[in-house]
C-alpha cells in the first residue's frame, strides 16, 4: 500500500489518477487565496450557506438532465444547477437582511438549513424514481473521486485554474476592500463590485469543489489554509500565496491517501490534511505559535526574576544559587556572588527603560506590544521617547 | 480653475433608515484653508465627511470640489477615515499602508514597482515613520497608527484632504508633529478638512470651522464662528459638563 501511495504522489498512479490529483492539488491553490480574503471580509459563514445551497441545485440538474433527455450525471449540468441554487441562496441571505431587521448570521442559518433541507428531500425523491445513474449523488455531500473520469477531472482542474488567475488579478482590490472598505471606496473603486467579484470567486470554489471535496466540507478548504498562514505571514500577499501552497498541499495530499485508501471520502481526508497543517502551524508559528508564546512567557518570568535578583544583590543581600549562577553566566554578578559594574549599569537601565514605560501608559493608556521589557527605543518613535525622558527629567 | 472654491455644499441631508443624522447643511470654503467640523458626538461629523465623498448615499443636497461633482475630481481628494474604523490586526506593514494611497494612481492592476514603494517611503518619512515602515501596523501606537493614516492620505497628492478624526487618541508629540504637516499642506495652497474632537485647540489649528449638530449652527471663519455662543448651540447642556478649559475664553 505505502508503495503505491508514493506511486501516485510521484504522478505515476495512471492517467486518470494523476489528472485527479493535479485538479484538486490547483482546486486547493485556489481555494487558498479564496480563502484569505473572504476571512477577512467576514464572509466565510455566507459562504457557507453558498456551499449547502448547492445541493437542491445538484438534485434539479439531475432532474433537468433526464428531462431533455442526457445523462443526469453529466458534471458540468449538475454543476451549473448548483451555481443557480447557491447564487439564489446568496440572495436570499442579503434580502432577508436588507427587508427585514433580522442580522445576517440569523439570515445565513435560515438560508443554509432551509436550502440543504430542501436537497436532502429532493435526493430523496430521485432515489425513489425508476431511472439510473442516481447512486453517485449523495457522493457530492463528502466529495468522492475514486469514481471521478478524465474529463471530470479537466473540468475541476481548468476551473481551479480560472479562478487562482482571477483572484490573483483582484488581489490588490480584495485585500484593499479587506483592510478598509471606506477608503477603497473614497477612492472611486467600487466596493459592491469588489465584494461582488468576491463571493462569486468564493461561489466558483464551492462549485468546482463539490466533486471532490462536498459540499459539507468546501468552506474548510477554503479558511482552514488560510488561517494557517495568518499564522506564518504579516502581509496579506505573503499570506494569499502560503494559503495557496498549504491549500494545493491539502488537495495533492488528500486526494493522493483517499486514492489509496479508496473507502475514505476524499473531501473528508482533504481537509484532515489541512488540518495537520493547521496544527503544525499552531504549535511551530514563529510569532502566533503556541512554542513562540511560550518562550515570550519565559523571557518576561526571567527578566523579572533577573531584576529582582540584580536588586536584592543591590541591597547587599544573597539570592537563590540558580539565579546567581543565570547572573554570573551572563557576566551581571560578580565571580564571588556580588553585583559587578555591569549589573549595575544592566539594573539602572531596566530600571530607566521602566520608568519611561510607566510614564507612557499614564499619557497614553494601554502599553504597546512587548513594553516593558524591551527598551522603549526599540519600539517608540525618537520624539515620543525624547518627551518621555524630558518628562521624567522635570519630575 | 484654482479661484473655484475647494469645498461647497447646498443642502446636504442624509438619514439612516428614518432617523435623520443631517438635515440641510450647506457649507463654503471660498479658499483653501485648515478647516474644522465640530460638534457633540451623534452630531453627524463624520456622515458629513462621508455624504460628501459619496460614501454615504444623501438623501438630498449638492456637492461640489473645485466647482465640480466630486467623481469627476476623484484624483484631487483624500480621504483619512477615523483610526477605529479598520483592524489594526491586518496582515500588513506601515508601507503597505502607505502605498494604498497610490493605488488610486497606479490602478487596481498594474505593477507596484520599486520607485513606488520608494515615493510611499518618502510620504512616510514626512510623518517621521520611515524608521518603523517595516513594522507591522498592530505593533504600532495609536499615534503611530495615525502618521501611517496621514501618509496614505499624503501619497494621494490631493489637493482638498478630508479626515475623521485625525488627531484623536495621539499623544502631544504626535499632534504636534500632525498639525506641522497639515499646516505644511495648507501653505502648499491646498485645503484640509478635518472632524475635530478638541475645543481648546480649534483656534490654534483652524482657520474656518463648521459648527455641526445634525444641522449647521454656525460656520466661517473661526474668529467670528467659533464663539461661546455658538459653542453653546451647538453643544448645549453638554458644553457643561465638560472640563472649564474647553470653553474658549478669548473668542467668547
Amino acid at each position: 500500500m505505502p508503495e503505491a501511495l508514493l506511486d501516485i504522489l510521484a504522478f505515476q498512479g495512471g492517467y486518470n489518477t494523476s489528472l485527479v490529483l493535479l485538479s484538486t492539488l490547483l482546486l486547493g491553490a485556489g481555494a487558498g487565496p479564496v480563502g484569505v480574503y473572504i476571512l477577512f471580509r467576514r464572509r466565510s459563514l455566507i459562504t457557507d450557506a453558498i456551499a449547502h445551497a448547492t445541493l437542491p441545485g445538484i438534485a434539479l440538474g439531475f432532474l433537468a438532465a433526464l428531462l431533455v433527455g442526457l445523462d443526469g450525471r453529466s458534471l458540468p449540468i449538475l454543476l451549473a444547477g448548483a451555481a443557480l441554487t447557491a447564487a439564489l441562496g446568496a440572495l436570499a441571505v442579503q434580502w432577508i437582511r436588507d427587508k427585514t431587521r433580522l442580522a445576517e448570521d440569523a439570515a445565513i442559518g435560515t438560508v443554509l438549513s432551509a436550502s440543504f433541507g430542501l436537497g436532502i428531500v429532493l435526493l430523496s425523491v430521485i432515489q425513489n424514481l425508476p431511472v439510473g445513474g442516481q447512486a453517485g449523488l449523495d457522493s457530492f455531500l463528502l466529495g468522492q473521486t475514486a469514481a471521478m473520469n478524465a474529463e471530470e477531472a479537466r473540468i475541476i482542474g481548468i476551473g481551479s485554474a480560472v479562478v487562482l488567475a482571477l483572484v490573483t488579478l483582484g488581489s490588490r482590490a480584495f485585500a484593499a476592500v479587506s483592510f478598509d472598505p471606506e477608503f477603497t471606496g473614497s477612492i472611486g473603486w467600487s466596493v459592491r463590485l469588489i465584494d461582488l467579484a468576491m463571493i462569486a470567486l468564493a461561489l466558483a470554489v464551492v462549485v468546482v469543489g463539490l466533486k471532490t471535496v462536498g459540499l459539507v466540507l468546501i468552506i474548510a478548504l477554503l479558511i482552514t489554509p488560510a488561517v494557517a498562514a495568518r499564522l506564518w505571514s504579516r502581509h496579506i500577499a505573503t499570506m494569499a500565496l502560503l494559503a495557496g501552497i498549504f491549500g494545493a498541499l491539502s488537495g495533492y495530499l488528500g486526494s493522493a491517501l483517499s486514492a489509496s485508501l479508496p473507502n475514505l471520502p476524499t473531501g473528508g481526508v482533504i481537509v484532515l490534511v489541512a488540518a495537520a497543517i493547521f496544527m503544525v502551524s499552531l504549535v511551530a508559528s514563529p510569532r502566533r505559535g503556541i512554542v513562540a508564546a511560550a518562550l515570550v512567557r519565559r523571557r518576561i518570568r526571567r527578566r523579572i526574576a533577573m531584576r529582582q535578583a540584580l536588586a536584592a544583590l543591590e541591597r547587599g543581600e544573597s539570592v537563590a544559587r540558580a539565579l546567581r549562577r543565570r547572573l554570573q553566566r551572563h557576566g551581571l554578578a560578580t565571580r564571588d556572588g556580588g553585583l559587578g559594574a555591569a549589573g549595575s549599569a544592566m539594573l539602572q537601565r531596566w530600571r530607566r527603560d521602566e520608568r519611561l514605560w510607566h510614564r507612557y501608559i499614564v499619557e497614553h493608556g494601554t502599553p504597546p506590544l512587548d513594553a516593558y521589557w524591551s527598551p522603549p527605543e526599540t519600539i517608540l518613535l525618537p520624539g515620543v521617547v525624547a518627551a518621555l525622558e524630558a518628562a521624567e527629567a522635570e519630575r | 480653475m484654482s479661484d473655484q472654491p475647494p469645498l461647497q455644499v447646498d443642502g446636504l441631508t442624509v438619514a439612516y433608515d428614518r432617523r435623520p443624522v443631517l438635515w440641510d447643511v450647506s457649507w463654503t470654503l471660498p479658499r483653501p484653508c485648515l478647516a474644522a467640523v465640530v460638534g457633540p458626538n451623534g452630531a453627524g461629523k463624520s456622515t458629513f465627511v462621508k455624504a460628501v465623498l459619496g460614501i454615504v448615499p444623501a438623501l438630498a443636497g449638492r456637492v461640489s470640489l473645485f466647482g465640480q461633482p466630486p467623481a469627476a475630481v476623484r484624483r484631487r481628494v483624500a480621504y483619512l477615515p477615523q483610526r477605529e474604523s479598520v483592524d489594526w490586526d491586518f496582515p500588513a506593514s506601515a508601507l503597505d499602508v502607505a502605498a494604498m494611497g497610490l493605488y488610486g494612481r497606479v490602478g487596481l492592476f498594474r505593477r507596484l514597482t520599486r520607485r513606488h514603494r520608494e515615493e510611499a517611503l518618502g510620504y512616510l518619512d514626512r510623518v517621521g515613520m520611515a524608521g518603523l515602515a517595516g513594522r507591522q501596523i498592530g505593533q504600532l501606537s495609536g499615534g503611530q497608527q495615525q502618521r501611517v493614516f496621514l501618509a496614505r492620505a499624503l501619497a494621494q497628492e490631493a489637493d482638498i484632504f478630508f479626515m475623521d478624526e485625525p488627531l484623536a487618541g495621539v499623544d502631544k508629540t504626535t499632534e504636534a508633529a500632525l498639525i506641522e504637516v497639515l499646516r505644511a499642506i495648507r501653505d502648499g495652497g491646498r485645503t484640509v478638512v478635518a472632524v475635530h474632537h478638541d475645543l481648546r485647540s480649534v483656534p490654534d489649528y483652524f482657520d474656518e470651522v463648521l459648527m455641526l449638530n445634525v444641522e449647521r449652527v454656525a460656520a466661517g471663519p473661526v474668529a467670528s464662528a467659533f464663539t461661546g455662543e455658538t459653542l453653546r448651540r451647538t453643544f448645549g447642556g453638554r458644553l457643561e459638563t465638560m472640563a472649564p478649559a474647553s470653553r474658549p475664553t478669548a473668542a467668547a
